[in-house]
């Protein structure tokens, strides 16, 4: 056995080899075009080798002993270091018992089968099983490397790759991995973000009030309209970000240290978002940053004040230790403004660098309804927005808008000194952060490549990708489609292929493109800085392009990990004249790639009460669902009754639910209640076996419509609306049918499981007791 | 005021608290070392916009403390000029270049006027009378050198509004007997120098103070943000508060 497998390794090794060698022709040819610093003649390249042993292990970032993933003992993993022109040999070992894994190196030109996407590109890496990669370092700058299997990356599998040019570097560098951690298991953070469950804004409005944007805050803040109108319009509380993290961290830890560095000194800090689903706002204690790459290639420098790192992204910035003696704060903050995580650079006493302020969520939610149609569309009101340049959130920025309005305060303005408000702007400038305020805020548009990036001439192939989603189910896909549910998408070599990427869902989504650069079309003509994430915000439209240089599958997706896993993205292939090496069953290996956002999530709800059980449960998937309800008195009087359907969700917010089921009920003893239903029929309610075909519609307000006709003739229709927030943990239900049933009932949520309840039910009467939520 | 500031900003129930003390300028810092750490507590009095051993407010922090709470940031270092500068990189650069604002080839004739003015207005706020004696002198000279002939159209003709109400002033300090008297004369001069600022915002800002007691209400202007009142000296040093920031 022992034997096999190393023999299979060597011949893994020895395809990777020879394909290697007649790769490097192509490869420089995007080399060339990328415009990167050519190589230096006169040099020996080298091999540099990293040996990475990957095993499960027990942290405790909190308190709580949590299951996390280490690389040689170290959650982020190791940074791995490079120089251009160099070759990467990375000997990668899965020490796990039973977990398969996988490694991509993130924004890195190699050849496709070495990307790391499991099934799609490259085998997973079983456990116990060793794998080489070996490629030619054909770039410099800033990248990391990450788990592509499942949802791996967000518990320790992410680390820095720096590859430096061969010039030795200037000046002292620092390298930063932000990333989140939570406590909560990152598959039940999927499911529950699939079963809106918003246990993450409870926990959020412990930190920062008002987020979870109850009935109650809405009067606090005198935005009851505002909040209405959400309802109205079908939202749900707006997210900023959809997950709860106990920690960020800098590094893998929650505060890093440069102390090394003098006064006078300028540093080189090369920033990676690794998290799995967090933005960080980026500030300095010390003074302007100079922004000199982004995603690892070089731009021309540029002084900002702040910026916002999308998940994926990275950036390197300078800047310089002003004062002797004192350690400088660089403040990496997450969009929600929940938490922050530190750097100090320098020695001595900490200079702090003042702190992001809590947004103002009902301006935010304001915004929201005006920018929303009620088909869930969203409408820029002719802005033409892109590249970060209007930012529909500076509505929510104290710093940018001013303080918050409280009840009997006057307005502080904040912003540009004189400044008059909005009144007098024109249209859109309104969202324009650069012009609202002194603080210079560094947007794709302000992005420009050194060397010229200009495609070779050749045919375009333009496409438009619409990204849409709903946050009520979590389906996140592309023109309403996943990856499963689409064709790979051809390109060729001498295309050009152009992307015209409009956002019109409620979130934004870092876009990345593996095995390519882009350019982001931002006015700079020839110099369209070149990139591998980009950001979009809703509402914006953005074009980016590049040349179909490299043969192979070529995932484009969007890097929020559980967006990804719900399916945003979509699949390139450029043809290759010899088959995949590491996957010898295309179509087998094809259809487990597409089994990801397949998957099938699981929830459930019940509650024990003195009047009986009654609950929910259901198992769906993106677009079918199986429901089940129950209502289990301790009597023969009060009954017992269960029903279940299953049925297809339809549209891109899919309010439609058509469905069919079965009910089941008996009672017994009841002569009182009304002979007949709403529409005149004689009422079954003490004895029902049936089965029926209806549907389920959400309305404004999101209360849920269910009308359904049984194999009896019998009509019922049906109004509920649960989970009002009428305080941040107090939850109102209410249902109400044409059988002349209604139920109202009032829920205190403890904590992600536990909540106490009290309801009335017209069948059971009054009942208090707990509720279970899974 | 800014004692209920700190304590508010230390208190955690059941973790820290502090008591500060206004003469000895102290806080005692009580926490529970279980559920936090003193740095804790430190980071949250910096960013109410205090300074400690530890921990540098952050500049918004401390300027958005009034007036009267701002005090003398002795735990802050001086930014090193030399290398920084070269590199174009550093902000404290300019305030130097902004002392002499015209070109090297042309000496801004009015800056005599400029430098003369801030070292009465720090005299007086140092309560030292044979200082201010001597530099409202040379602020009266100032005056009466001024090459006129130099000066752009916009500014000669302001110049020649302000001359006569910033001389008499300044003669006046150079021969009052007392402290009293001079600031008294000194705050005449408020209205003459701040039309005449006007006329030049710098890159390095001005600041109009307003200090709401002395003579129902009066105005100084000077260089620093923090507030160094020269109507009382150290009888009343923080009272005060910017009334505007004059910059380019």
């Amino acid at each position: 056995m022992y034997a096999l497998r190393m023999i299979r390794l060597l011949v893994h090794l020895v395809v990777l080899l020879f394909l290697l060698a007649g790769r490097l022709m192509a490869q420089s040819a995007q080399h060339q075009a990328l415009g990167t610093s050519r190589l230096t003649s006169g040099f020996t390249p080298q091999v540099t080798r990293y040996d990475l042993v990957i095993t499960d292990t027990i942290v405790n970032y909190t308190g709580k002993p949590r299951k996390a993933y280490a690389v040689n003992g170290s959650i982020p993993m190791p940074t791995l270091t490079f120089t251009e022109g160099d070759t990467a040999m990375i000997v990668v070992r899965n020490a796990m018992a039973k977990e398969e894994t996988s490694l991509h190196w993130h924004g890195l030109i190699l050849p496709y089968h070495l990307d790391g996407v499991p099934y799609l590109t490259t085998a997973p890496i079983k456990a116990g099983e060793t794998q080489v990669y070996k490629f030619p370092l054909v770039q410099s700058g800033t990248y990391w490397y990450h788990s592509h299997t499942n949802v791996q990356e967000q518990n320790g599998m992410h680390g820095a790759l720096i590859i430096h040019k061969r010039e030795a570097p200037v000046m002292p560098e620092h390298v930063v991995i932000l990333s989140e951690w939570t406590d909560m298991k990152p598959k039940e953070v999927h499911r529950r973000l699939h079963a809106a469950n918003d246990w993450s804004a409870i926990k959020k409005h412990r930190m920062r009030p008002g987020t979870v944007q109850s009935y109650s805050d809405a009067i606090g803040q005198r935005a009851l309209g505002v909040k209405l109108t959400n309802e109205w319009k079908r939202m749900n509380a707006m997210d900023v970000s959809d997950v709860y993290y106990d920690r960020l961290l800098a590094n893998g830890r929650p505060v890093d240290e440069a102390p090394q560095l003098r006064a006078g000194d300028q540093v080189r800090v090369r920033l990676i978002n690794g998290g799995a689903s967090s933005y960080f706002w980026i500030t300095y204690a010390g003074g302007k940053m100079t922004v000199v790459a982004s995603d690892g290639m070089d731009v021309e420098p540029v002084e900002v004040d702040r910026f916002i790192m999308g998940v994926a992204e990275t950036y390197d910035i300078i800047v310089t230790i002003p004062a002797d003696s004192t350690a400088y704060e660089l403040l990496a903050t997450s969009e929600d403004r929940v938490r922050s995580t530190s750097v100090w650079l320098g020695s001595g006493i900490r200079q702090l660098a003042a702190p992001l302020q809590p947004l103002k969520y009902f301006e935010g939610m304001k915004m929201m309804n005006d920018m929303m149609r009620m088909n869930g569309d969203l409408d820029d009101m002719g802005m033409h927005m892109s590249l970060q340049q209007m930012d529909m959130n500076v509505v929510m920025y104290p710093e940018i808008t001013g303080e918050e309005k409280r009840r009997g305060e006057k307005v502080k303005k904040g912003g540009k000194a004189g400044h008059e408000g909005y009144e007098g702007m024109d249209n859109g400038n309104i969202y324009n952060s650069n012009t609202l305020s002194d603080i210079v805020t560094l947007n794709y548009a302000m992005l420009r490549s050194p060397a010229p990036t200009a495609l070779p001439p050749g045919p375009v192939k333009e496409l438009k990708f619409t990204l849409t989603g709903n946050m009520n189910r979590y389906l996140w896909a592309i023109d309403n489609k996943t990856v499963s549910e689409t064709d790979r998408i051809l390109i060729r070599k001498g295309e050009n292929v152009r992307i015209i990427l409009y956002n019109n869902s409620m979130m934004r989504h870092p876009m990345h493109l593996h095995g390519h650069f882009f350019r982001v079309v931002n006015g700079q003509g020839d110099h369209a800085p070149l990139k591998n994430v980009l950001d979009i915000m809703p509402m914006e439209t953005d074009t980016i392009e590049f040349a179909a240089t490299e043969e192979g599958d070529w995932f484009f997706h969007c890097h929020i990990l559980y967006h990804m896993m719900s399916g945003m993205g979509r699949v390139f292939v450029n043809p290759a004249p010899e088959p995949n090496p590491v996957l010898p069953d295309p179509a087998k290996a094809w259809r487990h790639f597409l089994r990801e956002d397949k998957a099938w999530h699981g929830m459930a709800m019940s509650d024990l009460a003195t009047n009986g059980i009654d609950g929910e449960a259901m198992l769906m998937n993106k677009r079918w669902a199986l429901q089940a309800e129950w209502r289990l008195g301790y009597t023969a009087m009060h009954g017992q009754e269960v029903e279940a359907h299953f049925g297809r969700y339809f549209g891109k917010m899919q309010w439609w639910f058509p469905n069919v089921g079965i009910d089941w009920r008996t009672r017994e003893g009841h002569t009182d209640s009304p002979e007949e239903n709403m529409f005149r029929q004689r009422n079954t309610k003490n004895s029902r076996s049936v089965a029926h075909i209806g549907f389920q519609y959400t309305l404004p307000m999101l209360l849920v419509l269910d009308a359904r006709i049984d194999t009896d003739g019998r009509l019922r229709t049906q109004l509920m609306r649960h989970d009002i927030p009428l305080t941040p943990r107090l939850r109102l239900d209410l249902m109400g049918n044409s059988d002349y049933e209604y139920m109202a009932g009032l829920r205190y949520v403890l904590d992600k499981t536990w909540a106490l309840r009290t309801h009335y039910d017209s069948d059971m009467g009054w009942g208090v007791g707990m509720t279970l939520t899974y | 005021m800014c004692e209920k500031t700190i304590e508010k900003a230390a208190y955690v129930k059941g973790e820290a608290e502090a008591d500060w003390d206004v003469d000895a300028k102290t806080a005692r810092i009580t926490f529970d070392s279980t559920r936090t750490t003193l740095d804790a507590v430190l980071q949250r009095i910096a960013h109410a916009g205090y300074d400690s051993e530890r921990y540098l407010a952050p500049d918004a922090a401390y300027a958005a403390l009034p007036g009267c709470c701002q005090y003398e940031r002795g735990f802050k270092r001086k930014p090193q000029h030399a290398e920084a500068n070269a590199q174009g990189h550093d902000h404290a650069g300019h305030a130097l270049a902004a002392q002499q604002p015209a070109t090297e080839s042309k000496p801004d004739p009015l800056t005599p006027v400029f430098e003369a003015y801030f070292q009465l207005k720090d005299a007086l706020v140092a309560s030292d009378a044979a200082k201010a004696k001597a530099a409202a002198e040379r602020l009266d000279a100032a005056v009466r050198v001024v090459d006129m002939g130099t000066l752009g159209s916009e500014v000669h003709t302001v110049w020649m509004q302000v001359m006569e109400p910033l001389a008499n002033p300044a003669a006046a300090i150079g021969a009052a007997k007392d402290l009293q008297a001079q600031r008294k004369a000194f705050a005449e001069l408020t209205e003459p120098m701040l039309a005449l600022v006007r006329t030049r915002p710098g890159s390095v800002p001005i600041y109009l103070d307003h200090c709401p007691m002395y003579e129902g209400g009066s105005d100084w202007l000077s260089r620093d943000k923090a507030i160094r009142n020269p109507f009382y000296g150290a009888q009343m040093m923080t009272c005060g508060s910017v009334k505007e920031t004059i910059v380019k």
